[in-house]
């Protein structure tokens, strides 16, 4: 189609208005919050300018940079944590159940709990793991502990357990569908060159699979990264993550520009986890078709 | 070479392990959701063990609380809205990425795409600091553009993957029986995105429902359900919360149901 | 009487590199069946879609019945086309499916009925017509995109390769119930396919098509018997062609000389002694002679390699002493069994029928 013709230009009005929805919504928030990082807090608000004071600031204060650290530890251990987890599911779905209608069941189970209230999920657990709570009242009624003890809730203990336990659907997905998309015969075919289960698994199926666990990690990564609401629930003093930060800096503080200095630095390592993971992924890509 | 009988045994212990496994994991996930449930009826203010008695008491008291039915009735406009603009702005985007060419298409696609991986916190600051810098005041209209742009990304991924499995014959087979451009669409096009429409747009308002970190920084006086849960909590544990998390516990698994039955036509072609 | 459709120096160059179509220029009557043959990437598909209006020439007119459509849309155009894969519509039933293009005329609803229901009538599937297109086989999809095609009843019907995705024995079919079709509705038949033989059995005309150009367009046995270059004639069949030299015109006789065998044809275009050509010879056009027949012209000894059995005939792959190699087909006829046709390693002796040779100059290799 070389020459749009009379009757295709609704058509073109139409599609551009995703595109200005893009820029004005999308693009031009952005490039705001990159302005306000250089503007300076003055009392009562803040005010215009252009200064790296809040950047330093973020480097410089331990407060930030390592709250920074353990955002990033905490987001590692989730997406591992969740990998162990979700890696032997989606592997006993794809290759150890026959039945395509159990299968299909399984699969729905797992991504299930996504479609409840994450809020109202984190907070159980914030019930489950607390002093009062039911895994204390458990231990005791069976003896196993004297009395109820909190060493469970508000830590990173807690916060880990809660996050890793949220993304674990999210996980499961692109591993099953990187596992689906390996031609059954490439196992038979290992299986029939004298390669054991154990074998097969490691140099056959995990290299295959591998773009869809680096699709699941980036995004437990990412979004873990950038979690402030099992923090609030479950985290207590030594589990303030980036987020909670950036909440309190437009809340109470009143200091955008520090906030949206924070918000651009979780953006920068949050892009490059994705670019980063984009490379592997496509480096990894084998045609399978 | 172990004999065939201890590989039987080996294979057999190795499937039991990955049986317990599984169940080890599927009681991990349910489990939250089944305390949620269990405590909704349970008639005791804290939430200990061994239970007390069955009651209807935490749902009385949620039907009776004004401000949370409010908020409900919030969350069902603003998710409403969302899912509709979300279809409006998202299906127009996947036919720009499938069909046009044009200068910036790379950056256009990453922007609609970003906010899927995202952590929402970035989406819901950089909205505010726009709805500042224009001077516009915060509201439930505000959550719904948040929500949007937030959760486009959504429509317009799976809207796209169909259009990219969509044989272009079939309108071209359309054009030469003498459908005009939009009767093309009409006709053909869009009953064969049904599936990924009707899909992604219950997913997008489940989601709207649920969204908490771009509706925080975006609501103004009145408050969608989770805004009001987590006020809620800063307050302290009520036991009210479980049943309307049971409630949202059934809702959710009615609103699955229906996708099912929705699209299971549409899962044979 | 003015033709149907005029193609008047066409081109079509993608990305400005590929050059697709390159100045073809074709006349179709009506109520022709005409064949555009050629292999994949020879620009008769290009050519097609032009003539559909999904492609637009770079250069040149597309005229229908006079009218210039070159940019007109394929809405608006009155031609329908049988797709390659047939693009039936998913999500409507068979009926439904037929009825597409009429309803976007606006007729009654009865008379639409009317229509599908003698549509679906011609192509075999009245019981049909509540299917969808999933529960059909390959074939009756093809039905289908036929009654679809011509329940407009256009001027012009445009068919791609309609008959490629079918199995052997269905393709056959298919042919002759085509052919059928064409003479009962009247209507102007442009087929593309890379086919030959489906070519020859369907068509008025063929236009054989090499590198975006027309080769040579004629009836199939123009096209048979008297291929204008190399390409066509090993294309349309299969033609032995043997390079030679022109030893002695006459205002009746060509004589040809390789390697000492002489060919003798009828002079039917002008060379100069001395000039390279290459004879063609088709391998059915060889008949076994026993070996002490008087040695004269268009006689060639030669030693069988192989032998390919092909149901009725049976075909030698033979080479000449000048190491030239060639193929020979001998049909088996209750006359002729097995027994008698050449075993590999023997000599043989075969005549060629000198009205059957065709002469190519060095113009004429495609």
């Amino acid at each position: 189609m070389k020459r749009p013709r009379r009757e295709d230009i609704p058509g073109l009005v139409v599609l551009s208005a995703p595109l200005l929805w893009a820029v004005a919504f999308m693009f031009i928030p952005y490039v705001i919050i990159f302005t306000y990082s250089f503007w300076l807090k003055k009392y009562p608000t803040f005010v215009p300018a252009f200064q790296f004071g809040n950047y330093a600031q973020i480097f410089a204060d331990p407060q930030y940079y390592q709250v920074l650290f353990r955002t990033g530890k905490i987001a590692i251990f989730v997406s591992i944590l969740s990998l162990l987890m979700a890696y032997p599911f989606a592997y006993f779905l794809v290759f150890k159940v026959r039945s395509t209608r159990l299968r299909a069941l399984l699969y729905m189970a797992v991504i299930a709990p996504l479609w409840v209230s994450y809020l109202l999920r984190a907070y159980t657990w914030k019930t489950i793991l607390g002093s009062e709570g039911v895994l204390n009242s458990f231990l005791v009624w069976t003896g196993i502990l004297g009395q109820p003890t909190d060493v469970f809730l508000y830590n990173q203990f807690s916060m880990v357990v809660t996050l890793t336990y949220i993304f674990i659907p999210f996980m499961v997905m692109p591993i099953y569908t990187a596992l689906e998309k390996i031609p059954k015969n490439l196992v038979e075919a290992a299986g029939d060159l004298g390669v054991t289960p154990w074998g097969t698994l490691w140099k056959v199926i995990w290299p295959l699979s591998l773009p869809g666990v680096i699709a699941g990690a980036t995004f437990t990564f990412c979004l873990t990264f950038g979690d402030f609401i099992a923090p609030f629930l479950v985290g207590g003093p030594d589990g303030v993550m980036v987020a909670n930060v950036i909440t309190s800096q437009y809340g109470a503080a009143l200091n955008w520009p520090l906030g949206s200095a924070l918000a651009i630095i979780m953006l920068i390592i949050v892009l490059a986890v994705i670019e980063l993971s984009d490379r592997a992924q496509r480096a990894g890509r084998i045609g399978l078709g | 070479m172990a004999s065939p009988q201890s590989v039987r045994l080996g294979r057999l212990a190795g499937d039991g392990v990955f049986v317990a496994v599984i169940a080890a994991i599927l009681a991990y996930l349910y489990l939250p959701i089944v305390v949620l449930i269990i405590f909704s009826f349970n008639d005791s203010s804290s939430l200990t063990l061994p239970l007390s008695g069955f009651t209807w008491k935490w749902y009385d008291k949620f039907f009776a609380n004004e401000d949370l039915i409010t908020a409900l009735r919030n969350s069902f406009y603003v998710a409403i809205l969302t899912t509709a603009l979300t279809l409006l702005i998202g299906v127009p985007a996947a036919f720009a990425l499938d069909r046009l060419k044009f200068p910036g298409k790379t950056v256009f696609r990453r922007l609609i795409l970003l906010p899927l991986v995202l952590p929402g916190i970035i989406t819901g600051i950089s909205m505010l600091n726009l709805f500042k810098f224009i001077g516009m005041g915060l509201s439930l209209q505000t959550v719904i553009i948040g929500q949007s742009t937030a959760l486009m990304s959504i429509v317009v991924t799976q809207v796209f993957a169909r259009l990219q499995r969509l044989n272009r014959n079939l309108e071209e087979a359309a054009a030469d029986l003498g459908a005009k451009p939009w009767e093309s669409f009409f006709y053909i096009i869009l009953p064969n995105i049904r599936s990924a429409m009707i899909g992604s747009a219950l997913l997008s308002f489940t989601l709207s429902f649920d969204e908490i970190p771009v509706t925080f920084f975006l609501t103004g006086r009145d408050n969608t359900l989770p805004m009001y849960i987590w006020s809620t909590m800063r307050r302290g544990i009520t036991p009210e919360i479980n049943a309307v998390g049971t409630l949202i516990v059934a809702f959710s698994l009615l609103l699955i149901a229906l996708s099912v039955w929705l699209l299971k036509d549409d899962a044979r072609s | 009487m003015k033709p149907i459709i005029e193609i008047d120096h066409v081109s079509r160059i993608f990305n400005g590199k590929i050059v697709a179509v390159d100045d073809v220029t074709l006349d179709v009557a009506e109520g022709e069946f005409i064949t555009l043959l050629g292999p994949s990437g020879c620009g008769k598909t290009t050519l097609l879609r032009m003539l559909a209006g999904f492609e637009q020439p770079d250069k040149g007119a597309v005229r229908l019945d006079g009218h210039d459509v070159t940019h007109l849309p394929p809405y608006r155009r009155d031609v329908n086309m049988v797709f390659q894969d047939y693009a039936l519509f998913p999500h409507l039933t068979i009926a439904k499916n037929v009825a597409f293009g009429l309803e976007r005329l606006r007729l009654g609803r009865s008379e639409i009925g009317r229509k599908v229901t003698d549509a679906l009538a011609l192509v075999g599937l009245s019981d049909k017509a509540d299917q969808m297109p999933h529960q059909l086989s390959g074939g009756q999809r093809q039905r289908v995109a036929l009654a679809r095609a011509i329940v407009r009843q256009p001027r012009v019907l445009l068919l791609d390769e309609p008959l490629s995705a079918l199995d052997a024995n269905l393709r056959e079919a298919m042919q002759v119930e085509l052919k059928h079709l064409h003479s009962k509705l009247g209507l102007t038949f442009v087929m593309v396919t890379h086919d030959q033989t489906e070519a020859l059995v369907m068509s008025d005309r063929i236009v054989v098509m090499h590198r975006g150009r027309i080769a040579q367009a004629g009836t199939p046995s123009d096209l048979y018997d008297r291929p204008e270059t190399t390409y066509v004639a090993d294309f349309v069949g299969t033609s032995n062609l043997i390079p030679c030299e022109v030893a002695s015109v006459t205002r009746d006789v060509i004589e040809v000389d390789h390697n000492g065998i002489r060919l003798r044809c009828p002079a039917r275009r002008s060379v100069a002694t001395g000039q390279k050509v290459i004879a063609g010879i088709r391998p059915e056009k060889l008949r076994l002679v026993a070996a002490n027949d008087a040695a004269d012209a268009n006689m060639l000894t030669c030693d069988v390699e192989e032998r390919l059995f092909h149901g009725n005939s049976i075909r030698l792959r033979c080479r000449l002493p000048s190491g030239e190699s060639f193929l020979c087909d001998q049909q088996l006829s209750a006359a002729a069994a097995i027994g008698t046709v050449p075993e590999p390693g023997q000599s043989i002796r075969l005549a060629a029928d000198p009205d059957s040779i065709s002469l190519f100059t060095e113009d004429d290799r495609a």
